[in-house]
């Protein structure tokens, strides 16, 4: 049985280890790894353990539980989110779909729900693992650090372009992300994450270059669906933004 | 007290002064005036009654002095001694005659002169000059002459063509007769004689008065045994109409008005007796002819009166008005005054000239004017209250507390804490009792305490260890009363900016009593207050202090300016409030009350 990471996060002490203890007595696979009662005590904890899933409450002290969903978007795009509520407010809702959070529940908890809500993640968890499989498997781990970390550059440039959850690589060969990383890192000096990047902002640039592509249809063509986070990330790396990068290849 | 129109009534007071005093005033005048010339006119009557009783005396003193003269004369004598040799037209009788006339005078004091010897010869002379032989018993008079002796008899007045000239005797004059009778050297009676005077000689001062004077008195003349003599010419019949003077005049006093039983009208009556021959005059005019002159007056007078009467009530009618008329406004104004109008009509609107109206006015206005800031300030407390608990309320039956303390009570219950359920369950209907309890009085501050305790309970089974919470509150001031719900704001408070903090949290009641004062201190373990939300407070403080409206108190945190009105609504000078942060930067919130000096 595979083991899927979970955070939860929630003010009141009882509620939260009463989730803890639903979570991780339903037996879906899913260890609670962390627990906090603040937002940014829970952003420290997803940076530490960068878990599959995070459970967390919408009203928290320091740090809401919609920041720290933004937040943890940026970072890590494909952690799966329940938001947890007291508020069956149309305004929040909106926020958290518009996210991608995976599931939206009403406080108090109903363990049927929570069920369900946590057997659709893990669904859609197999589907990708499903897919990954085909290229990452268990008796990979018998393969030489070098040919994994090369079987997942050569995975990498042919898939860039859609969402890659190295959590879920990781787990088809019964490893952690983290060691995943530090043996991609070890051979080509880079997180995986960031070769991600690399690849699609060298592809944006191709694009923005060659074709008459707005920069809409480029953004999701390399693998962002936002825009925005697009634009932000590809100025970041070129110091442009995507419509002055073509503006300058125009004017030369 | 009849009810009435103001106006009216002044009016109507005014008119019955006018009419008392200008009523008053002609009851006196006439009857002072009436009285005066009553009086004059009797004396003027009394005059004149006098003048006549004077006049006709003479003209009777004048025929009996004639008669006496002839008694006198020795040659009247001698022919009543002896007559038998007289003839007419003799020298005996032209001599008789001359000296009859000489005695008659120039001024012919009698009509008629006729002697009458008891031998039966009458020698008359005068207007009818003769002699004549005659029965002297047939005569009626003759036994009552003889028995006045030497005295003079006057008949009554008489008609008679007698002594008519015979030319003009178609009608018949009247006549009195006066009788003596006349003796002899022998004290012996030998003859009467007789003058014979026209009453319209006799009475022509009267008559003449009577004639000359169209409002003329009445006038009466009887003799000693009450017979009319005057007026004379009259019919019986309406001589049978004159009342009854004779008696008047004898019996009653004079001076007395008397009663005219004929005419039913009232009379001044004056009589005079006359010493001469006791003939009474009795001079009679109705009063209302003395009184005609007086009336006429009065006539005036009352003409006088209504103009006067009309001016005033014109001018009264003015006064009352200018009197009613800003009264009438002020009425106006009283019944168009309504809450929301108070003091918005303008004072100046009522004009009025009577000072007390004018401070009336202004009285209005100032009560108006306080009625108002005093309905205000009612208005401001009520709503104040009304808010202030429905913020209480609200925050308290924030559905998230119940439904966070639900949640709360659904995990204990999956848990298996069936105790703990019991009292969660417990404190919530305590919470939910203290809550709805519709009773504004004050609470007992050990019932708020409680209330706390209650509530927070709740929080810490929810937050478990993240919480705690100390209270410790001086027994000693349980039993002072609180508005409800005043302290539960400054704790929902403290846990809200406490727990905005990362875990764990503290949130502490403590109490400090000194001699004059004590104080419940609610400190959290937040970051404090920032200086922006102490100026937020602040400024809002100084608003609802300063300014009439309330400051809205559903923006965030106002919770703390809802509790610090009501306290100061409550303990007003008393009050203890402040807040601000502990050194160590928790938020920290007093509240107290100096306790009344005794």
């Amino acid at each position: 049985m595979c083991h899927y990471t979970a955070i939860v996060a929630e003010d009141e002490e009882l509620l939260l280890n009463n989730l803890i203890s639903k979570i991780e007595n339903f037996n879906l696979g899913f260890q609670v790894v962390a627990k906090a009662q603040t937002g940014n005590d829970a952003w420290a904890l997803i940076k530490e353990h960068n878990p599959d899933l995070v459970v967390t409450d919408i009203k928290m002290p320091v740090m809401d539980g919609i920041r720290l969903l933004e937040k943890t978007r940026q970072h890590y795009p494909l952690t799966s989110f329940i938001i947890t509520s007291g508020f069956s407010d149309f305004e929040y809702t909106k926020r958290a779909i518009h996210l991608k959070v995976s599931e939206y529940l009403l406080k108090p908890i109903d363990p049927a729900e929570l069920y369900q809500a946590l057997l659709n993640i893990r669904k859609t968890f197999e589907i990708a693992q499903e897919e990954y499989s085909k290229v990452f498997y268990s008796e990979m781990s018998l393969h030489s650090p070098e040919a994994i970390a090369k079987t997942l550059k050569d995975y990498l440039i042919h898939n860039y372009a859609i969402d890659i959850n190295l959590n879920l690589i990781a787990a088809n060969m019964n490893y952690s992300s983290s060691y995943l990383t530090k043996v991609f890192q070890q051979y080509y000096s880079t997180t995986p994450m960031k070769y991600i990047t690399n690849l699609r902002i060298s592809s944006a640039k191709q694009l923005l270059r060659s074709s008459d592509l707005s920069i809409r249809q480029i953004s999701e063509t390399v693998g962002y669906n936002d825009q925005g986070y697009f634009s932000r990330i590809f100025k970041k790396h070129t110091g442009l933004s995507p419509f002055e990068f073509r503006e300058q290849c125009h004017a030369l | 007290m009849v009810k009435g129109k103001l106006q009216t009534k002044v009016f109507i007071t005014y008119l019955i002064m006018i009419f008392l005093v200008s009523g008053a005033f002609s009851v006196f005048f006439y009857r002072y005036t009436s009285e005066i010339l009553i009086e004059r006119e009797r004396k003027s009557a009394q005059d004149l009654n006098d003048t006549f009783i004077a006049s006709t005396d003479q003209i009777l003193k004048d025929m009996d002095t004639v008669c006496i003269n002839i008694g006198y004369s020795n040659l009247i004598r001698d022919v009543f001694d002896d007559s038998s040799g007289l003839k007419v037209a003799s020298k005996e009788f032209n001599d008789l005659s001359y000296l009859l006339t000489s005695i008659n005078g120039a001024d012919l004091k009698v009509h008629q002169i006729n002697l009458y010897s008891y031998h039966g010869d009458l020698i008359q002379v005068g207007i009818k000059s003769n002699l004549t032989k005659i029965d002297l018993a047939s005569y009626s008079w003759l036994e009552t002459v003889q028995n006045n002796g030497g005295q003079k008899t006057i008949t009554m007045p008489y008609q008679s063509t007698a002594y008519s000239s015979t030319n003009s005797a178609i009608s018949p004059q009247w006549y009195i007769s006066l009788y003596r009778c006349c003796t002899n050297q022998h004290k012996k009676e030998t003859g009467i004689i007789e003058t014979v005077q026209k009453c319209s000689i006799i009475f022509k001062n009267i008559i003449k008065y009577q004639k000359q004077n169209k409002n003329a008195v009445s006038i009466y003349i009887y003799n000693e045994t009450g017979e009319l003599v005057y007026p004379y010419n009259i019919e019986p019949e309406e001589a049978a109409s004159i009342p009854g003077y004779y008696q008047a005049a004898t019996s009653a006093d004079t001076g007395s008005s008397y009663m005219n039983t004929v005419t039913d009208t009232k009379e001044l009556l004056v009589t005079g007796t006359s010493a001469y021959n006791g003939w009474t005059y009795v001079t009679a005019q109705p009063e209302q002819n003395i009184l005609v002159p007086v009336q006429n007056l009065l006539k005036l007078l009352f003409i006088i009166i209504v103009v006067i009467t009309l001016v005033c009530a014109a001018i009264s009618y003015r006064f009352s008005a200018s009197l009613v008329r800003p009264i009438k406004q002020l009425h106006k104004v009283i019944k168009d005054t309504q809450l929301n109008t108070l003091n918005t009509q303008k004072s100046t609107a009522i004009q009025t000239s009577v000072n007390e109206l004018d401070e009336l006015n202004q009285a209005f206005a100032q009560m108006s004017a306080d009625l108002k800031t005093s309905m205000n300030t009612l208005i401001e407390t009520q709503k104040q209250e009304l808010k202030s608990r429905s913020l209480a309320l609200q925050s308290q039956i924030n559905p998230h507390f119940y439904y966070n303390t639900l949640s709360g009570i659904i995990v204990l219950a999956e848990n298996a804490q069936t105790d703990e359920v019991i009292i969660m369950c417990r404190n919530l209907t305590k919470i939910m009792r203290y809550i709805t309890k519709n009773d504004t009085s004050p609470a007992a501050l050990a019932d708020e305490i409680e209330y706390i305790q209650h509530y927070l309970y709740c929080m810490k089974v929810r937050y478990q260890s993240s919480l705690s919470y100390t209270i410790d509150i001086d027994p000693a001031i349980l039993t002072e009363t609180v508005p409800k719900l005043i302290i539960q704001p400054l704790v929902e408070n403290a846990l809200k900016y406490g727990l905005a903090d990362s875990p764990p949290w503290q949130i502490t009641l403590t109490s400090t009593v000194t001699g004059d004062s004590w104080t419940i201190t609610v400190t959290d373990s937040g970051n404090g207050f920032s200086p922006e939300r102490m100026d937020v407070i602040a400024q809002r403080i100084h608003i609802a202090n300063t300014g009439t409206g309330m400051p809205e108190m559903q923006i965030d945190g106002m919770g703390l300016l809802n509790v610090y009105l009501r306290w100061k609504l409550y303990c007003g000078e008393q009050m203890i409030f402040q807040y601000g942060n502990t050194p160590d930067g928790h938020g920290q919130v007093i509240i107290g009350k100096f306790i009344k000096e005794r």
